[in-house]
């Protein structure tokens, strides 16, 4: 097990090492000469030669690379809007963002597996096809207008919770629902498609077979199994939201990374965009692995050597 | 003496897309108390569904059974609730998969799921159940039965995963053993000492066994009377002795001699032309006809009856009315 | 399956579909989207970018349908003619998509070995942005504008198809037509064009179909974040990034831009969902 966490990791280095080109070459594919990027519209040509050296763009872009892998660990690569390290501006906020992440895929996979399980058991019924058209409404919602929606209704018509900013638990409450929405529809879809195959399976047949009640055999016996594949979504969705917080982040004011991204953006603070962008997808590919591991301890079949 | 189990014009229907699946149309059979019945045919001829029929199994939908009865004990299981057929599955009625490497949960150490059976009917604890699997792990002739249970089922072979199908069915003492080609997907060397086993506990513990199987050789070897299937009906059966010897019907004819004998030369192997009836249009009267080499014109619109030939040998073929 | 469809695997798909309600919801709703983005000109009663602002936040109603915006101009008319533009970028950035995917993966799958160890090294650093930020970043890096819209929209979606199409092209370049073909001395591009290409056609056109409503709900994700169409173009996105600011007053200016996005999204899921089912009778329960 040690060895492959080891062999993955290994792996993971690659894709790395190819997203922070991308992200380092973002500032420099973007048309245009980057140090008049960095410095805006109104900057004085002397003031460009200052950010030049200053930033480093005289140097050759290998070496600009390996600056800005270093600028983003020793605190040197610094935001512009901030005037403080990039990785310090960041990583408060992604803490949020996983703060909220972790409340949305709470009420994604409560929602998402009980209606996935009911959908699947009680296959053609009334329940599974409001299930399944609610699942795949709940996919094809888009994420803002659905935050919109509901702070239309609870903060400004009904005003229970607040419509936005960060605080106790209600402030969590409606950006929740609203990120783990179409989540939630994933993993109904999911839990019920493997819930119904599995549900097929000829050990179900022996499971019945020998008599067990059918609640036994749909939890003991079906579940189990049909769990193991709705595992990777719920690791997958989490890692969406990650980054698909963005929307949901700005619809409600919530300081995440998603957020922090679009207004640095917005306000051309390229180091923090560049340093956000590695970090995040860093953290999803770590995600995944994670996904991998728990799949393989569900799954005794899966063998790591 | 009262058969433990009477199939009497059973029959179960499919509702598909394409049609009605006509898998079972009407079958009828017994077995005694410690007697093995063969049920044999070609894949597709409803053997299985008779089996999953007898344990209240089909699945539903698209599967119904649309008349018949199954008397078990001369009780009729058709009529039984789900609560009091889960309660004679597993424990009066057991049963064997093909495959037994798909009817093990992958999940569950093989241990419990044998467990699992006792605790669902005596209530026993699990973990004194355990001790009962190894017991009968011991008996099945699974090696080491004590690390055995412990076992997830992708770390056992073929055979022993038989085994372990075999002690779970045994757990509970049942009358009945439906075993279903329990020896197909196994390697020729396991299959012999599979077939053996299930011989032997079948003496001991008195069970009848209702053994499905399209393997002549096998039939031959282990069944006291067969039953021979064809597209959803039985058109013969009779003591195995006697039905190998002087086959009445010209399907169980052409069977057997399609099985290839050492001492006949290959190219004179007789197959059976044509092919199994599309089960949702068979054709009308005896579904055997168009394959038939002495079809009548009665036979295109007249199902035949079953009639006693001889002595315990019956056989549903108007070449045999009087 | 008899032989007369077995021949005719598009007819036994068309007639599978047609049974399947939620599809043909699905085609309706496309087909409605579709019209109303190709005769925006003949069907909107008003002109889209026209303002009046005495009309401004005008309710529903009989003159006004689904009434007017900040600056008076009909909701009804920048919906129609929106979905021309969302048509433009879905159809743009996915065609795009295909052909980049489509050549990516069946080179991968086809020639196997480093190339392919390169091509999917690559797709995988693609993935590692998760959800839209990869398109996020390429309209970050170009400027936001219609064209970097279809761009960005268009290399995120490269490594789902350039996925797909090189399991299919491992799948079918085994088979003894494929190394038949090769046998005879045709071409490498002519085997892959005739012979193995239309093998990945069912879950090709299953994922273009889905993929058309991932594509909507991002570029509109984008308008709404200011980074995709700018106005006053009503892409329905934008439209809800300026309509966010009268929640409370005129809660209908909001309202329907979002209602669009969203049944148009679910007709392609609806149709998408039915043709997997369609074509891939095996899934299917």
């Amino acid at each position: 097990m040690i060895k492959f966490i080891i062999r993955r990791l290994i792996l993971l280095i690659p894709v790395l090492v190819g997203v922070s080109i991308i992200a380092f070459l973002m500032l420099h594919l973007a048309p245009g000469d980057p140090a008049e990027l960095l410095a805006g519209l109104e900057a004085s040509a002397e003031d460009v030669a200052a950010l030049r050296v200053r930033f480093g763009l005289d140097k050759p872009l290998f070496i600009q690379y390996f600056m800005f892998l270093k600028g983003l660990f020793d605190g040197s690569l610094i935001s512009l809007k901030y005037e403080m390290p990039a990785a310090s501006v960041i990583i408060p906020r992604i803490f949020n963002t996983l703060k909220l992440a972790c409340a949305s895929i709470v009420v994604a996979v409560a929602v998402g597996t009980v209606a996935g399980i009911l959908s699947a058991v009680r296959r053609h019924s009334i329940v599974d096809y409001l299930s399944t058209t609610m699942a795949l409404l709940g996919v094809s919602m888009p994420v803002f207008w659905w935050g919109l929606v509901l702070i239309m209704i609870f903060s400004v018509y009904l005003m229970w919770l607040p419509s936005g900013g960060m605080g106790g638990l209600r402030y969590l409450v409606l950006p929740a629902i609203v990120l783990g929405t179409s989540s939630a529809g994933v993993i109904a879809r999911m839990t019920r498609s493997s819930m119904m195959e599995i549900l097929r399976q000829d050990y179900i047949t022996t499971a019945k077979s020998k008599g067990l009640p059918s609640r036994i055999v749909i939890y003991r016996h079906a579940l189990r199994n049909a769990l193991i594949p709705t595992v990777t979504v719920v690791g997958l969705e989490f890692g969406y939201m990650l980054a698909g917080a963005v929307l949901t982040e700005t619809v409600f004011s919530w300081p995440g990374v998603g957020r922090l991204i679009v207004d640095s953006i917005m306000a051309r603070d390229y180091p923090v965009v560049q340093a956000s962008l590695l970090l995040v997808a860093g953290l999803f590919v770590l995600v995944n692995l994670g996904v991998d591991v728990l799949y393989a301890f569900l799954d005794p079949r899966i063998r790591y050597d | 003496m009262e058969p433990l189990l009477e199939v009497k014009d059973l029959a179960t229907y499919f509702y598909t897309d394409e049609g009605i699946i006509k898998a079972l149309d009407g079958i009828s059979f017994s077995i005694n108390e410690g007697e093995i019945l063969g049920l044999v045919g070609e894949t597709g001829c409803g053997k299985s569904v008779t089996a999953t029929s007898i344990m209240g199994l089909i699945p539903s939908p698209p599967g119904k059974i649309v008349r018949g009865s199954i008397l078990f004990k001369g009780k009729d299981l058709l009529s039984l609730s789900e609560q009091q057929m889960r309660r004679i599955r597993g424990k009066d009625i057991a049963m064997i998969f093909q495959d037994p490497a798909s009817s093990l949960n992958p999940v569950l150490r093989v241990g419990f799921q044998v467990a699992e059976a006792i605790w669902a009917h005596l209530k026993t604890p699990i973990r004194e159940a355990m001790l009962k699997a190894v017991e009968l792990f011991g008996l099945v002739n699974i090696p080491d039965p004590h690390t055995a249970v412990n076992r997830y089922p992708h770390q056992l072979s073929g055979g022993m995963k038989q085994r372990v199908m075999i002690a779970m069915a045994l757990s509970l003492n049942p009358k009945l053993l439906i075993a279903d080609e329990p020896t197909t997907a196994l390697d020729v060397s396991i299959q012999a000492q599979i077939l053996s086993l299930i011989k032997i506990l079948q003496r001991d513990y008195g069970s009848s066994v209702l053994l499905i199987s399209h393997d002549l050789g096998v039939i031959s070897t282990m069944a006291h009377r067969v039953a021979v299937m064809y597209s959803g009906l039985i058109v013969e059966q009779g003591r195995v002795e006697g039905l190998f010897q002087s086959p009445l019907h010209p399907y169980t004819q052409g069977l057997l001699a399609a099985i290839p004998r050492v001492d006949e030369d290959i190219s004179e192997l007789a197959v059976i032309e044509g092919t199994l009836p599309n089960p949702i249009n068979p054709p009308a009267g005896c579904r055997f006809h168009p394959r038939c080499p002495w079809a009548m014109e009665i036979c295109k619109s007249k199902r035949p009856a079953f009639k006693a030939v001889k002595p315990y040998h019956e056989v549903a073929c108007y070449a045999y009315a009087d | 399956m008899t032989k007369a469809s077995a021949k005719r695997p598009a007819h036994t798909a068309w007639r599978r579909l047609k049974k399947n309600k939620i599809a043909i919801v699905g085609l309706f709703i496309v087909s409605l989207y579709v019209a109303c983005a190709i005769f925006a000109p003949y069907i909107s009663p008003y002109d889209p970018t026209k303002q009046n602002l005495a009309k401004s936040f005008f309710s529903p109603g009989t003159e006004h349908f689904l009434g007017c915006d900040e600056f008076g101009r009909d909701i009804c008319s920048r919906i129609i003619w929106g979905a021309r533009i969302s048509l433009l970028i879905q159809l743009s950035s996915v065609i795009l998509a295909l052909l980049i995917g489509i050549f990516l993966g069946a080179l991968g799958g086809y020639y196997g070995g480093k190339v392919d160890e390169v091509i999917m090294r690559f797709m995988d650093i693609l993935l590692a942005f998760p959800g839209m930020l990869l398109a996020l970043a390429i309209v970050a890096m170009l400027g936001p504008s219609l064209r970097n819209l279809i761009i960005a929209i268009g290399i995120y979606s490269v490594p789902q198809f350039a996925r797909i199409t090189r399991g299919a092209v491992l799948a079918v370049s085994a088979n003894e037509y494929v190394i038949g073909a090769k046998a005879i001395g045709e071409s490498d591009a002519a085997v892959i064009l005739r012979y193995v290409l239309p093998n990945a056609l069912s879950p090709i056109i299953v994922q273009t179909t889905l993929r058309m409503a991932t594509v909507l709900l991002t570029a509109s994700g984008l308008g709404f974040l200011g980074l995709g169409v700018q106005p006053p173009n009503p892409e329905w996105g934008t439209m809800l990034s300026s309509a966010r600011m009268y929640l409370r007053s005129a809660p209908h200016v909001a309202l329907f831009p979002g209602l669009a996005i969203m049944i148009t999204v679910l007709g392609f899921n609806f149709l998408g969902d039915g043709l997997q089912d369609a074509l891939n009778p095996r899934l299917k329960e």
